[in-house]
């Protein structure tokens, strides 16, 4: 049997689109931290954000029995 | 302006690229394989770790664009320019979306190139050269923008540009012919690590030189820091466009498949966003350089202004190390794009249309001499060509690879779409594409849709949405009128690995 992942996670996947694609959410200069503007910073964040949400998805799908490398299939 | 030669950032300059010349040579006897196979010569073997294959799409997706097109950006259009953010920000969910499974049955079925996969995929050797031909196209003006940052960096130095891209070129072909993938992957760990002290010492030093990050950004004009509204549509819809199509190019599936398992690929997707503050860091470089006061030269435009900032504030020794950093960061990248063109060429136009009974070893052949006439063809269009349209022709290469997407992308995760509409979606997607490019004279990469009242937007969406519209549509049609066709493989393919690898198909 082929062990289906858990797919529904990937929904989590949607959530840097919205924060990064509305440019009205950080369209600004104010607050800045040590002169960087937010504009800069608010993208930044999201960088480590995002690779945060894929670890999370990434643990998530992982198979919960055995090592879950694929390596030798359904044998 | 006459420029001066400096000995000892030229001297820095040539012990850094005379040692990345070794490195390539002898890449050859890294992880040693049979280089007259393909998939050792053009895949490395698909033996690379999660950590190996980090820095070598870390190395092969950062380019020539980022180091030096994305400052410029920023340094002419201001906040516009950190689209660049969220591009490579949202294009890591598409990659762990796409790739893995991608990835996994190219290793199951000994796929080397996304058109194998079609090919197979879609039972269509038409649809397969088709996408092929679209990766090949794309490809060599990208090639080209690499040659040109690498011909900013040089010019910056002021030694005769002609003649010192050509030795670096000539180099570069050689090694790339004997050690194939390999020779970028070694060189890539040293890039990165150039890159890494160059930025570092940049966004730390050059701050301190200019009177702190406070008084930088004070001496940027107040517009240029955020983006006017007008602006919105066009920066999403590059961003959006940019993260579909990154890895739809064939240097990014050879990066890829080159992995040597799947769980490397989804690593990947995760920790690759620490390339992505490199880019942040990078692209505020445009607003130092804004504040620094710098012009941008006559022959390169805002091109030039991250070579002119480190030439003006660094000392000639770093200086010479921060071209070189530049350079070979641009080196890299156009290695593993003239590899992953070759091995195109050589499996789904030589192989399927040209000499179908040629060996393994006929095709590995092929693709070592292909890829030395791509970066040559590469390097005749930027000595030909007029620079400034080398960018315009990259973001065009992005337009149309993105067409490929239902074929490639969406094939990875639905079985059931059909040859003969995904075809006619590629057609049009392609066919308005290039309407829109010449009627811009491939001059932008935005277009003023008239019918979306008059929204100025990355012009390769709306074709790819008439594409899956096709597409899609054309599959439901041809279900109707009763034609049916049955998947060549079914979902495991895609999931688990088999014992062994079939023999590539031919």
């Amino acid at each position: 049997m082929v062990r289906r992942p858990n797919n529904w996670s990937l929904w989590l996947l949607l959530i840097p689109f919205v924060a990064t694609l509305v440019p009205p959410f950080y369209n600004r200069v104010n607050p800045t931290i040590g002169g960087l503007p937010f504009f800069d910073w608010y993208l930044l964040v999201w960088v480590v954000v995002t690779a945060a949400i894929l670890t999370t998805v990434y643990t998530l799908r992982r198979p919960r029995s055995g090592p879950g490398e694929n390596r030798t299939g359904q044998a | 302006m006459i420029a001066t030669i400096k000995a000892s950032q030229l001297a820095v300059f040539a012990i850094l690229f005379g040692g990345i010349t070794v490195v390539g040579f002898a890449a050859a006897r890294w992880r040693r394989g049979n280089l007259a196979e393909l998939t050792e010569w053009g895949l490395g073997g698909r033996r690379f770790g999660t950590f190996v294959t980090w820095y070598l799409l870390g190395g092969d997706l950062y380019t020539a664009y980022t180091f030096v097109a994305v400052p410029a950006l920023v340094f002419g259009k201001g906040a516009f320019g950190l689209f660049a953010l969220p591009y490579t920000i949202i294009v890591f969910p598409v990659i762990y979306v796409v790739m893995p499974k991608l990835w996994q049955v190219s290793r199951n079925r000994g796929y080397v190139t996304a058109s194998d996969f079609v090919k197979e995929r879609f039972d269509s050797p038409l649809l397969a050269g088709l996408v092929g031909i679209t990766g090949i196209v794309a490809l060599i003006p990208y090639i080209a923008l690499q040659i040109y940052g690498i011909e900013v960096s040089i010019a910056e130095m002021g030694i005769p540009v002609d003649a010192s891209l050509t030795v670096a070129f000539v180099v570069l072909v050689i090694f790339t012919a004997v050690s194939g993938l390999r020779a970028p992957t070694l060189i890539a760990a040293i890039k990165d690590t150039l890159i890494w002290i160059t930025v570092l010492v940049a966004v730390i030093y050059l701050p301190i030189r200019l009177g702190g990050y406070g008084f930088i950004f004070h001496h940027v004009p107040a517009a240029q820091l955020t983006l006017p509204p007008k602006l919105f549509n066009g920066y999403w819809t590059y961003a959006l466009g940019s993260a579909l199509f990154l890895f739809l190019y064939p240097h990014s599936i050879t990066g890829t498949l080159s992995a040597s398992s799947k769980r490397a690929v989804e690593r990947n997707a995760a920790i690759l966003p620490f390339y992505s503050i490199l880019l942040g860091l990078i692209a505020l470089l445009g607003y130092f350089a804004l504040a620094a006061g710098i012009h941008p030269s006559k022959a390169y435009g805002a091109n030039s202004i991250v070579p002119a900032l480190f030439e003006k504030f660094f000392p000639g020794p770093f200086a010479g190390f921060a071209f070189a950093a530049i350079s070979i960061g641009a080196l890299v990248p156009a290695a593993i794009m003239s590899v992953s063109a070759a091995n195109v060429f050589s499996r789904n136009i030589w192989h399927q249309y040209i000499r179908p009974q040629g060996s393994a070893r006929e095709e590995a052949n092929v693709a070592k001499v292909v890829s030395a006439i791509i970066k040559f063809g590469a390097l005749a269009f930027i000595l030909a060509v007029t620079t400034q349209y080398v960018l315009y022709f990259q973001t065009a290469g992005g337009a149309w690879i993105l067409q490929t997407l239902p074929a490639v992308f969406l094939a990875v995760w639905f079985g059931w779409m059909d040859r003969w509409a995904t075809i006619a979606g590629w057609a049009v997607g392609i066919g308005w594409t290039t309407y829109l490019l010449v009627e811009e004279g491939f001059k932008t990469s935005t277009y003023s849709f008239g019918f979306l009242g008059h929204l100025t937007i990355f012009l390769g969406l709306p074709p790819l949405i008439a594409n899956l519209i096709v597409a899609f549509g054309g599959t439901a049609l041809l279900r109707a009128l009763g034609v049916r066709r049955q998947p060549s493989y079914g979902p495991a393919e895609f999931e688990v690995d088999r014992p062994a690898a079939v023999a590539p198909p031919s």
